[in-house]
Formats: structure tokens, sequence, C-alpha cells
């Protein structure tokens, strides 16, 4: 047998309570529902386990001096008595949990042994006495936490990748977001919009998103009534300028149209005097108003629309220019009203985000049936896919979402190229 | 020995969704940190319970799973009738939100009402008919307005 790593045991007892040691990395599709409804309710002496612990360290782990009498129960009173050794305390917390397990639990081991904060956390937690209440609670916590960071690492960040490329598709295909949306919103992925924005599916979700998007656009008047900027006219107008040299380029059919956007430019810039950029907000808004009136409607003379949509554009440009701090939350609130509409439209459509799907499982085990069911209404499947997304994100994630992926990926044999002894 | 290349996997997890894998599905149930999720069978005794059961309600899984949802869950002034309610839920499986135009009310183990809003489902597998519940607290403002 080929030399391996030596956190690796696969001896079934070398776990504190094996019978109960949750399967956080098995691809066992049983095994989840099996850890999920375990109960871990067995009080334990806390300077025991300690000992127990460190004597599953020592055998499985092979820490020299660790492994039963004397040294145990000097070891446990120097890292008891020390909150610096938390993440040693982590990874041999961990060992007995992960002991028999697939390679990325074990690899944990030494990604926790270095000193992941979450880990140590809740190892330090539970072991000077503010934790879980059973060291196979907080065991679970250590492990998960461990296995969470070592298997990042050792799958170089694809499951992260995984999960926040899986994250846009499942929103895609619960959000539907209508061709028109994407239309006027170009350059705009706007179901990674929702993930990145935390949308669900909801009545409620979309109360939630619409409060965003009026904070953002009291954040913008605030910012723009809070400033003594100014803004000229003839930046304003410079959109129109654009829109004037387009129309001259096509000649005596749109000499017309050229005519009328040069009267406005002339009004527009008058004699140039720099105005308040509150002033120049009224005016943004006023010349959005009438755009949005004359959408849809049979219009006598559509350039009068574009004329006040490019200075509608360039008053926002100039305000952002003048007050720098009106660019960052613009750059927030456009996304954000893009995925308020396609929530709206998404509403318009669902007969009712919360209902679950009716589904017949034969043969099924039912928590698995359930799970598929439930996660196949948009308002869970939406908030599961910003869990993914967040989880992906994370640099260290405190949930289970990561380690499963992992163990889907990875199986019980090679993550990364890395195999088992 | 290598079963399956890691990164073949991946790619056909998020191809073909991730929630298209049960065991994933379940993760993401215990992922989720305002929704309870709760399995009862016909006779009304709770089969599983999410983590997040555990925030809304204040009761451990532990003791959630294997006792009658209405004795953990539900108000006791409601407990009289609602077995009627579940045989006829049984009886005419199909999914339905609860008590559409009044307040829900759970109890919480500290003996508090809480207002939620509750979907319901039937789920029919080999193993019998289960109903599944999906479970949120109202928000502030939504119980404002439910009650004026």
């Amino acid at each position: 047998m080929p030399d391996g790593p030596k956190y690796l045991s696969t001896d079934p007892n070398a776990g504190l309570a094996p019978a109960e040691s949750p399967k956080y990395l098995s691809t066992d599709p049983n095994a989840g529902v099996a850890m999920l409804m375990a109960s871990h309710e067995t009080p334990v002496d806390k300077a025991d386990l300690l000992k127990t612990a460190l004597s599953v360290v020592g055998r499985s782990v092979g820490v020299p001096g660790v492994g039963g009498g004397g040294p145990v129960g000097e070891a446990a009173a120097q890292f008891t008595g020390n909150p610096k050794n938390a993440p040693a305390i982590a990874a041999m917390a961990a060992g007995p949990v992960t002991a028999g397990m697939s390679l990325p639990a074990g690899a944990a081991l030494t990604a926790a042994a270095g000193g992941g904060g979450s880990v140590a956390k809740n190892a330090a937690e539970y072991f000077l006495g503010h934790g879980k209440p059973t060291l196979t609670d907080a065991a679970e916590d250590v492990a998960k936490d461990a296995a969470i960071q070592g298997g990042a690492q050792l799958a170089g960040g694809l499951v992260s990748k995984g999960l926040e490329a899986a994250a846009p598709k499942v929103m895609a295909a619960v959000l539907k977001p209508t061709t028109t949306l994407r239309r006027n919103n170009p350059g705009m992925d706007i179901p990674l919009e929702a993930v990145k924005q935390g949308a669900v599916v909801s009545k409620g979700g979309l109360a939630s998103q619409a409060d965003k998007v009026r904070g953002l656009n009291e954040a913008v008047n605030n910012a723009i009534q809070a400033s003594d900027a100014t803004v000229k006219p003839s930046v304003a107008a410079a959109s129109l300028g654009d829109l004037l040299r387009e129309r001259q380029a096509l000649g005596p059919v749109a000499a017309g149209d050229a005519a009328k956007i040069q009267d406005a430019l002339v009004n527009f810039v008058g004699n140039d005097a720099p105005m308040a950029v509150a002033k120049a907000q009224e005016i943004k808004k006023f010349l959005g108003a009438k755009v949005a009136s004359r959408f849809g409607s049979q219009i006598a003379e559509p350039v009068s629309v574009d004329i006040n949509q490019a200075l509608r554009a360039g008053t926002k440009g100039a305000i952002a220019q003048a007050v720098p701090e009106v660019e960052a939350l613009n750059q927030q609130l456009s996304p954000a009203i893009a995925v308020r509409k396609a929530l709206e439209q998404r509403l318009g459509t669902a007969e009712n985000t919360n209902v679950i799907p009716a589904r017949v499982f034969m043969a099924h085990n039912p928590i698995l049936a359930a799970a598929s069911a439930v996660t196949g209404a948009p308002a869970i499947a939406s908030r599961g896919a910003n869990l993914m997304y967040r989880t992906g994100q994370a640099n260290v994630a405190p949930d289970a979402l990561r380690a499963a992926l992992l163990a889907m990926m990875g199986g019980n044999e090679t993550v990364g190229g890395v195999s088992p002894p | 020995m290598v079963d399956e290349d890691p990164l073949e996997r991946l790619r056909e997890l998020t191809e073909h969704g991730v929630f298209a894998d049960p065991e994933f599905a379940v993760r993401i149930l215990d992922a989720l940190d305002d929704t309870a999720v709760l399995l009862v069978d016909e006779g009304g005794v709770l089969r599983y319970a999410n983590a997040a059961s555990e925030l809304v309600f204040g009761w451990r899984r532990s003791d959630l799973v294997g006792y009658p949802f209405e004795e953990r869950l539900l108000p006791e002034r409601f407990r009289m009738g609602h077995a009627d309610y579940r045989k006829r839920f049984f009886a005419d499986p199909r999914p339905r939100p609860m008590g559409l135009g009044r307040q829900l009310r759970a109890l919480h183990r500290n003996g508090s009402e809480i207002a939620v809003e509750v979907s319901l489902s039937p789920i029919v597998t080999g193993q019998g008919i289960y109903a599944v519940a999906v479970i949120r607290k109202q928000r502030v403002h939504d119980t404002a307005t439910a009650s004026t």
C-alpha cells in the first residue's frame, strides 16, 4: 500500500461516536437524510471528550505523545488553557467525525489545522464551554466547516465556481426575464443581478426589491440635495448633439428632425449658465415623465420623444459627473430596477409562487421527494439560487452546500486529482 | 481509483440543474434561513424538519421529528378540529396555500403564537402519501395589513 496522508483513518471505530457520525461528505443519497434525522442528545463530559478527541487524533493522525494516559491529560490541559490552540483543536475534533470518510474530508483537517476562522471559533466555543451542548453537535459544525474550507482549497475553487455558475441558471429558470426586458437592459445579465441582489420570486420578494429601489432613489435625491455642485447645460445637451449629428448624416430625408433637434439644443443650452444639480435633477425627472407618457401612444412628432430621451440621458450623465456619489448609486439603481421589473412581470404570470407543485414519486424516499418538490416552487428555488451564489462567493461559507456539491463532484475517491492512500 | 471526472460531474450539475439532484435539494432546504419545511405523514407525525424549523419554532429538530405536529406546532385552541382537516387533505390531496384571507398562527416552543404563511402540498411516494408544508413567519407589515 503506498504511503498516503496519515490523517485519513479508515478505522470505523476511530470516531468518537461512529454510529452518529454525520455523513456530510457521503454521496450515499440516504446518508444526508440519515444525518438530518439523527438525534444528538447524549450529554458528554467535556474533559473526557477532549481526552478522547486527543486520543483519536493520536491514533488516526499519528501525533507523537498523544494517545492515552498521562500525555492525554497534559495535552488536554494545555490545549483547553490556551484559546490560541483552537485551530489545532478544530483539526482534532474534526478527525473523529471525518474518520473513514472521503478524501476531501480528510484533507480538510490540514486546512483546519492551518487555522480557519469559523472552524477555530466553533471548536473554541465548544471546548471552552460556550458552544453546542454535545460533542457530536460541536464536532458536526467543526467537521462541516473544516470540510468546506479544506475541500474548497483542495478542489482549487471549482466548487465555488460551480455554485456561482449554477446560481444564475437556476434563477433564470425561475425568473424567466422577458425578451423586452433583456432588450431594454443591454449588456445586463438580469438573473445574475437577481442572485447578486438576493431577489426572491414572491410577493414579499417583490416588496423588498421595490423597497430597495425606493431606498436607492432616496439616496440619489439626498446626495443631490446635499451637493452644491453645478451642471452646465451644454454638458447635459451633449447627447442631443450626438442625436443631431446622427440625423444630419441621414441627409434631406431627416432634415425636419435635424432642424427640430437644433432648435431644442439652442433653447436648452441658452447662455449656458451653470445650474444647481438639484435643478438639473428636476429637469431630468420632468423629461423622464414626458418620455414615459408618450411610449405606446400615437405620436405626431416621434422626434420629440427622441429629443426628450437624449436630453434626459445627457442630464443624468451630467449630474453623475458633477456628483460622483450619484454615479455609484446609479450603478446599483439600474440593475435593481431591472430586477424589480423582472419580478413584476414574473409575478404577473405566475399563479402562486409559494404553491409547491404536486408530484408523484413512486418508490422514492419521502424526504428526498419532498426536497425535490419544494425546490420546484419559485419562491424556494430563487432562495436556493441566492444561497448558492452567496456560498460560491464567500471564501469561507459555514454551510453544507459547498460540501454537498464537493461530495457530488468528487465521489468518495478523489477530488482535484489527489488520490487517497 | 477514479470513478468519474469531477469537472465532468460539475458540468453536468450546472447544466442540468443542481436541484435535479435530490440530495442537493435537501441541502438547499437545510440552508434556507427563514423558511421552515416540514414533512408530515397521514397520522400527523412529523417525519422531517429542516434546520430553519428550529429558528421559526424554537424546537430542536430532534424534538420535532417523530412527534405529532398538532401537539408541537398548533396552538391548543385549534387542535380539536384539526385532525378532521388533515384527514380531508389526505383524502383529496392537492397543493394549496392555507388560510387565504385569514391569519394563520403557529405555536412557538416558548408558548407564544406566531403569525405564519403556509403552503401545503401532497407528496405521493412508494411509501405512502405525505404532506409537505412550507412555513414562513409573516413580515411585520404583512401582519399589520392582515389585521386591519
